[in-house]
Formats: C-alpha cells, sequence, structure tokens
C-alpha cells in the first residue's frame, strides 16, 4: 500500500503574525519553487497550493498559474492548485488543469474549493449563485432538457448543500471534459485530409441545476486522463461531494485531533450510503505543523512521525502536512520526517520514481475514458464503473 | 547592404504559435505536436534568440464546426491560453506572453487576478489581447451561457477593462493595506480587494483584434497594440492612419498605440527559390477537402457533391443568415459578390475550385530572399503601414526559425532590431510604451 505524504502550502495567510517580514516575497515564484523543491527532495508526493478570491492579510498570486509555472521548473511532485467551483467557469477549470496536465507530464491535480462568503460573491457581482439558481435556470438553453448533473440529491435549501452540489456538478464537468477527446482522437491522416477524427472528440451535453455545458474541451485529454481530484471535508456536504466525485479526501486537522477513528469510520460509511462507484475515497488526513519555536508549543519531529503512523496504522492513506509557518517549518519537516517514517516502516521507499503520474503515485488506477471503447455503454457519468461495480465504496482496501 | 536605414524606425516582432486554422500545416513530416509544452518553449524559445517583442497565443472556446460537425481538416484543440503562458514565463527571461482572453466568458476580478499573477511570475512581460467574440454557439459552453447583442460587447469590454485596471490600482505596495474597489456599472457591480499587488508594470499590455468602428475605438481608447489583418501597403496604411488618428481624438499620443498586422512569410535562398516553396506550402495549405469547405463560407451551402478539381459551382450563394460555419471570426460581407469575384478570376486564368481557392484565400505576406523580406518589413515599417509585425509560422514548433536565422541578422545589420535584451526589461520598456499614471512623453 502507499502511504501518501503531501504538503500544504501557502496556508500563512490563516495564521496571526504572518505578514511579518516581506510580504513581497510571496509574489515572487522563485520564492515558491523554493518550498516545493524542498518538498520534492524530500520525497513528498504532491503540494496543494492554497487559494482563494477576495483579500488576507498577505499576497496571494493564482495558483491554477503559478502551478503551471512551477510545473516547468520540477520534475516529480504532484501539483494541486485551489480552484473553486462557485465562482470559476466549469470549462475554465477543466482546460486550465488539462493544461497544467500537459505542462507536468501527468502530475496535475485539483484541490477543489467553494466560496462561501458574501466577500468572495461580491467580487464577481453577484449573491450566492447557487441560491439564486431557480429563476436563473429557465432562461437558459438547454434548461428544459433532461438534467444529468449530480446535483440531483436531495439539498436542504442551505448554502453550503447548494454550493456542495454545484460543486459536484462543477467536477462531473471537468471530468466530462477530460474524457471528451479520445487518446488516439488526433490521426493527422493526409489520404483524407483529416487531423482528428471526429467520431473519438465527444460533446458531453451536461445540463445541470446550475449550468450547462455543451463540450467538446478545448483542450486534448491530459496525460493522466483524469487529473486527481482532491477535496477537503470540511462539512457533510463537502464529504457527499468528495463520495460522488473525488478521488481523494481531506479530513480537516480538528476531526483528526479529535477522534481519527470514527472520522475515517464516517466515510466509509458515506461511500457506502451513498454507493460510490468506482475506486474507494482515499482518505488523507490533515495535520499541522509547528516545529520552530513560534507562537503556541512546537512539536519535535518524533511526535509528528509517531501521530502519522498511527493514523497509517488507523488505515489513512496518508496525511498532508499543514506549515502554517513555511518558511520556518518546511526546512525542518523535509530534513527530519522522510528518514523517520522510513525508520517506522511506512515509507519503505522513499525514492522518487520520475516519469510516473501523479495517480500512478497516489495507487490510482489508469483513468478509463468513459467515452473511449473501454467504457461501460450505459454508465456514462461514474469514473471508471467498469472496473469497480461489484464492491462500492471498498474497492481498493489493500 | 547600406547603413542608409540605421536612423530608421525600430521594428517591433511578435510571435504567433500556429493556430487552428489551415494556414498551419500539419501534413508536413517537419510538423509536431500543438499541445505539448515542449513545443511551445522551443517557439518561445526561438523567438527570444531572434530578440522578438513577444510571443501571442490566440484562443477560441469552442471547438470549429462546419456543416453541424466539428471541423476536422485543420489542426483542431489548444491548451489552455493563461497557464501555457505561465510555463513559458519559467523558461524564458525576456519574451513579452501575450495572451487572447475573451472579455464575454470570464470575470473582471479573476481575469485582472490572472493577468496581475502572469505578470509577477514573468517579471512584468504580460500582455492581454481583449476579445469580444460572443456567439450563443460558444456561450454553450459557459455558465452564463447568453450571449451580448453585438453592439453590447464593446461597452462590456470597456466596463471590463475598466473594472480590472481598478483592481490593478488599488494595491500598490505588498507592504501597505489594499485598496478596496467598488464599481457600479451597466454591466458589473463589484466591490473587494484585489489580491494580488501591483503588477510589474503596472497594468499588463493591452492588445485589441476588433476591426469594426467599435472595435477601433476601443482600442483607440484603451490599447497599447492592435492586432490587425491589414498587412498590405495600401489597406496597412489606411488603417494606420484610421486608428491612429482616433487615438490622437481621444487624447493619446499616436505612438502609444502599437499597429501590428498579423503577416505570414516564406524565406528561400533566392525570390525565385522562395515563390516555389511559397506555391508549394499554398498547396499544403488547401487539400481539395479543404478548398470545398472555404468555398463553403463564400457559399454558404453544403458543397461536399463538387469535385475539387473541377469548376466553381454553378448555383449561387445561400445570402441567408444562418451559416454553415461556427467558431470562426471572420466572416464574408457580401457574399454574392465574392461569388462573382471568384467566378470571374477562375475564367480569366482558367481555374480548377481547388486552384480558385489556393489563388485567393491564402497568399502569404513576405515572400523572398531574407534581403528582399528585410527589405520590405524595414519598408513598411518606414512608411507607416505599420508598426511591426505579429509573424504567424506555417509549422509548429520550428516555422520561426528560418526567419530567426537568416532575417534577424539582417534587421539588427540594419539598425531595425535590438542586438541584445536590455537588462531587466518589461514588456512596456520593450515596446517603448508608458507606465500607467506615467505622464505621456
Ligand atoms: C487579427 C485578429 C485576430 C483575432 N483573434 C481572435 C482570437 O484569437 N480569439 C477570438 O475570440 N477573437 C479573435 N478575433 C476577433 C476579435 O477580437 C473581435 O472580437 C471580432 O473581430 C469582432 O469584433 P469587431 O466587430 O470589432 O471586428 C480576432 C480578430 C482579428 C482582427
Amino acid at each position: 500500500m502507499t502511504f501518501t505524504l503531501a504538503a500544504g502550502l501557502g496556508v500563512a495567510d490563516d495564521h496571526p503574525g504572518a505578514a511579518a517580514h516581506d510580504p513581497g516575497r510571496l509574489l515572487d515564484p522563485g520564492y515558491w519553487l523554493g518550498a516545493v523543491q524542498l518538498a520534492e527532495r524530500a520525497g513528498f508526493d504532491l503540494v496543494t497550493l492554497h487559494d482563494r478570491f477576495g483579500p488576507g492579510r498577505l499576497p496571494r498570486l493564482d495558483t491554477s498559474l503559478l502551478a503551471s509555472w512551477l510545473a516547468a521548473r520540477t520534475a516529480v511532485i504532484g501539483l494541486l492548485p485551489t480552484m473553486t467551483t462557485t465562482h470559476t467557469e466549469p470549462f475554465h477549470v477543466g482546460k486550465n488543469l488539462a493544461t497544467l496536465d500537459h505542462i507536468s507530464g501527468g502530475r496535475a491535480g485539483w484541490l477543489v474549493a467553494v466560496s462561501r462568503t458574501e466577500e468572495e460573491s461580491r467580487l464577481v457581482g453577484r449573491g450566492h449563485p447557487a441560491l439564486a439558481v431557480p429563476g436563473a435556470s429557465t432562461e437558459r438553453p438547454g434548461a428544459g432538457a433532461e438534467r444529468s448533473g449530480a446535483g440531483d440529491r436531495e439539498t436542504s435549501g442551505d448554502l453550503d448543500g447548494e454550493l456542495q452540489a454545484e460543486a459536484a456538478d462543477a467536477i462531473e464537468v471537468a471530468r466530462r471534459l477530460w474524457d471528451s477527446w479520445e487518446d488516439d482522437a488526433e490521426i493527422r491522416d493526409t489520404a483524407t485530409g483529416r487531423f482528428i477524427d471526429r467520431d473519438k472528440v465527444h460533446y458531453i451535453d451536461f445540463t445541470g441545476r446550475y449550468f450547462s455545458v455543451k463540450g467538446p474541451s478545448i483542450t486534448p485529454r491530459p496525460p493522466q486522463g483524469q487529473p486527481v481530484v482532491v477535496i477537503p471535508a470540511d462539512s457533510p456536504a463537502a464529504l457527499r461531494t468528495a463520495v460522488d466525485g473525488a478521488d481523494a479526501v481531506l479530513i480537516p486537522a480538528p476531526v483528526v485531533s479529535d477522534d481519527p477513528a470514527a472520522a475515517l469510520g464516517e466515510v466509509r460509511e458515506a461511500q457506502r450510503r451513498h454507493h460510490r462507484r468506482g475506486a474507494a475515497l482515499k482518505v488523507f488526513a490533515d495535520v499541522p505543523v509547528r516545529l520552530a519555536g513560534q507562537a503556541g508549543q512546537p512539536g519535535t519531529p518524533e511526535a509528528l512521525a509517531e501521530q502519522v503512523t498511527d493514523l497509517a496504522s488507523l488505515g489513512y492513506d496518508g496525511v498532508r502536512f499543514l506549515l502554517s509557518d513555511q518558511d520556518a517549518d518546511l526546512p525542518l519537516l523535509a530534513e527530519s520526517i522522510p528518514g523517520l517514517l522510513r525508520a517506522r516502516g511506512l515509507r519503505p521507499d522513499a525514492a522518487l520514481h520520475p516519469g510516473g503520474t501523479l495517480r500512478t503515485r497516489l495507487g490510482l488506477r489508469p483513468a478509463v475514458n468513459r467515452y473511449g471503447p473501454e467504457a461501460d455503454g450505459d454508465e456514462l457519468t461514474g469514473e471508471d464503473s467498469r472496473l469497480h461495480r461489484s464492491s462500492p465504496g471498498t474497492g481498493e482496501q489493500s | 547592404m547600406t547603413r542608409a536605414h540605421a536612423a530608421g524606425r525600430q521594428i517591433i516582432l511578435g510571435a504567433h504559435f500556429p493556430g487552428v486554422n489551415n494556414t498551419t500545416v500539419w501534413s508536413d513530416p517537419a510538423s509536431g505536436s500543438h499541445i505539448a509544452f515542449e513545443s511551445f518553449r522551443r517557439f518561445a524559445q526561438s523567438a527570444e534568440r531572434g530578440f522578438f517583442d513577444f510571443l501571442f497565443l490566440a484562443e477560441g472556446l469552442r471547438l470549429r464546426e462546419q456543416r453541424g460537425v466539428i471541423h476536422d481538416l485543420d489542426v483542431v484543440g489548444r491548451p489552455d491560453t493563461l497557464p501555457v503562458l505561465s510555463g513559458l514565463a519559467a523558461v524564458t527571461a525576456h519574451l513579452g506572453l501575450a495572451g487572447t482572453i475573451n472579455a464575454t466568458y470570464n470575470e473582471p476580478y479573476e481575469v485582472a487576478r490572472q493577468f496581475a499573477t502572469l505578470d509577477h511570475l514573468s517579471a512584468g512581460r504580460a500582455a492581454w489581447n481583449v476579445v469580444t467574440t460572443s456567439d450563443a454557439f460558444t456561450g454553450e459552453n459557459f455558465r452564463r451561457a447568453g450571449y451580448l447583442p453585438h453592439d453590447q460587447r464593446y461597452s462590456r469590454a470597456q466596463e471590463f477593462l475598466d473594472v480590472a485596471r481598478l483592481f490593478w490600482d488599488s494595491w500598490p505596495d505588498p507592504r501597505i493595506e489594499p485598496g478596496r474597489v467598488s464599481y457600479t456599472g451597466t454591466q458589473f457591480d463589484v466591490a473587494g480587494y484585489p489580491g494580488v499587488p501591483r503588477p510589474p508594470q503596472g497594468h499588463p499590455v493591452i492588445f485589441q483584434a476588433g476591426d469594426s468602428a467599435a472595435g477601433r475605438d476601443f482600442a483607440a481608447r484603451n490599447a497599447d497594440a492592435v492586432f490587425t489583418r491589414h498587412g498590405t501597403p495600401e489597406a496597412g496604411r489606411a488603417f494606420y492612419a484610421d486608428v491612429k488618428s482616433r487615438a490622437q481624438a481621444h487624447g493619446r499620443d499616436p505612438e502609444n498605440l502599437k499597429v501590428l498586422p498579423g503577416v505570414t512569410f516564406v524565406i528561400g535562398d533566392t525570390d525565385e527559390d522562395a515563390r516555389e516553396r511559397a506555391a508549394a506550402i499554398r498547396a499544403q495549405q488547401v487539400s481539395g477537402q479543404t478548398a470545398i469547405l472555404l468555398l463553403e463560407h463564400v457559399w454558404n451551402r453544403d458543397l461536399s457533391g463538387y469535385d475539387p478539381d473541377g469548376p466553381l459551382p454553378d448555383i449561387e450563394p445561400d445570402l441567408s443568415e444562418t451559416t454553415v460555419f461556427q467558431g470562426r471570426a471572420r466572416q464574408i460581407d457580401d457574399r454574392a459578390a465574392e461569388a462573382a469575384r471568384l467566378r470571374a478570376l477562375a475564367r480569366e486564368k482558367n481555374l480548377t475550385l481547388r486552384q480558385t481557392v489556393i489563388e485567393t484565400q491564402s497568399r502569404q505576406t513576405f515572400v523572398g530572399s531574407p534581403e528582399t523580406v528585410a527589405e520590405a518589413l524595414i519598408d513598411a515599417v518606414g512608411t507607416r503601414v505599420c508598426d511591426g509585425f505579429i509573424l504567424v509560422p506555417h509549422i509548429t514548433p520550428a516555422g520561426l526559425e528560418p526567419f530567426v536565422e537568416r532575417v534577424v541578422p539582417l534587421l539588427q545589420e540594419r539598425g531595425a532590431l535590438r542586438t541584445e535584451y536590455p537588462a531587466n526589461a518589461t514588456l512596456r520598456d520593450l515596446l517603448g510604451l508608458p507606465y500607467p499614471g506615467e505622464a505621456p512623453a
């Protein structure tokens, strides 16, 4: 079994005092490259890049573009920028991440976010679009068509429920867009003058409660087929969205420190209850890191390694270290943790495997194209349903 | 070579990554991937070796269709503009990075933030080509689905840019608190903080590529550069005079609005050699199938039953509003007149259908020996046809290389192109443009 190590970068905004020195450095991609290379050299599988619309104490580059810059300068590590499903067009999300996957040679992932604040909505000049839907949807072309979205689940009409149902639809759209070109659609057939075989490029015809997207993507299928989709399970509705469409779920740090076994059980139960299709969700625990002697009690690398080992033995698939003081803690973490975990038998092979995709590193199966010849003909919405139909929710436990 | 031009005007050079139309020849053995990042890296690095000012990416947000199915004869598909430019910022050092981004299917806050990010990632090399293409066809891919009436496209684009500029201006220094933007207009009602401090260039360089009166006025008022199709001497001079005088009417120094036609080129050992190559390339660009499809733009009918090696269709064009093709920026205004013109030409020169299309649709702008081409470029800029060129090669990714290897040294020799990049230059510096807020030079 693969145990995943991730580093959460750029979370410092939520940490008081983080703005203390030279905030301008955060605008220099070289600063981020230094951090990502530290993680890469220490054998981390991926980094997530924290982002959101609107203000913070600190400057914030758009992480989807920062990730593409970093992709051109790194070789092995997975790169997961944050993109919001509340305000960013799903079509843009799909091609942006597909392109990151092309640039990085199959190392792209998506840290899915919803934008819950009024402040974020004001930046794009609307109220919460998810709540404004009923009137608006009737004016849209195709609104009368049979809906195919994942948002057909019951929502209690509360904000989070709506935003998460919309997120599930956005993920579904991105996934269909990624599959909308079969891998061998480009044929360059001089005899017939055709560059593509148009029968291998597919409309996605998504019609949902929040938006409709015709497709196909303008960007051919990314190297991974499906970049890795990760959702923080920071509410019950978010967990449901993860069950519907993510590859991995992040358990928030307070939940992890409270009762990690119960949290894991809840994820498993949710997968059974909602009949998750395909492989089981990977479950990662968020673990805050305070190794340097800043505010609060610093921990020791040994204690951290102990905590991670405990999580692994409970059945977690990995951890994401949240680095709220990235400058101080990342070097300490990178230098100590790989060796400590190796000594505990958790990462017997910490060596990097250049050339592999992020999916491979995380132990995810190759993504089968839902529109391709290997897809199950009558099941176009679930990821890779053909392979895992027999055991919903419990797929890859070994 | 004389030094007569040494005191002449500098030529601005842009490199257009080959696009999704029949200018791009994919059947040539030299043609590589138009998706792999390696192709973009190689293309950008050859532009940088040639001391170009910028690389340019076009955008289309829905795959083109003809007769109701996806058009399959040209290169199809491309990666996303801004992530590609961000990747290129990491592997180039001097080259400007210009991206086409639509003002209809985006929100100003998000686009402002992304261009500010690209400008930081590239230390001041970002440019935004603001386009307004907005048909219902493309809208089917977006949340906002709908499209704008033609006359509202530029009012949205204007407000879009106004709002973007408010965000760029509102946080001049990361060490101080950001200012709050608040805007209410007919198209947008937004408020909040920018997230990204002021980009190194103040604002990214603004390009515009519309041709209508409203489009030209938008450029005259807002743009640092216009990307135009008017590359021939007569049409170019008329366009140049028109947009420069429009800029002046808006109280701007016309020198601060650069006119840059998109042009094609074929370099040969001699002029004769270049002409032969050009003819061969035109034949590659217009296969029999492509000839039929291009002719359908004029006839607005399904012509698939016609023989490309036979005569032009004998039926008349369909003049109705509904078109057989979708997703193309360019439309033919008077189909009947165009059909009559093609028939006259075919009669006069005794041409087949395909030959007629080759003859009319894809003449390269500059064809000749390196000396001839260099001279023609210098002449065009010297006589105010334009301020420079956006070169559109026909081969991905190596198509720029003959120009870089053979024409660039001549331009440098004649003092029309830099021989090194100035240290730490932004794209504004390369183009000689003022910074926002600066008094006109
Ligand atoms: C040289 C040139 C290049 C253009 N490139 C693009 C492009 O890449 N993407 C796009 O959506 N529109 C493109 N356009 C379309 C224009 O930006 C504009 O939306 C269109 O010409 C309609 O505006 P108009 O009525 O003012 O001409 C281009 C136009 C010109 C003249």
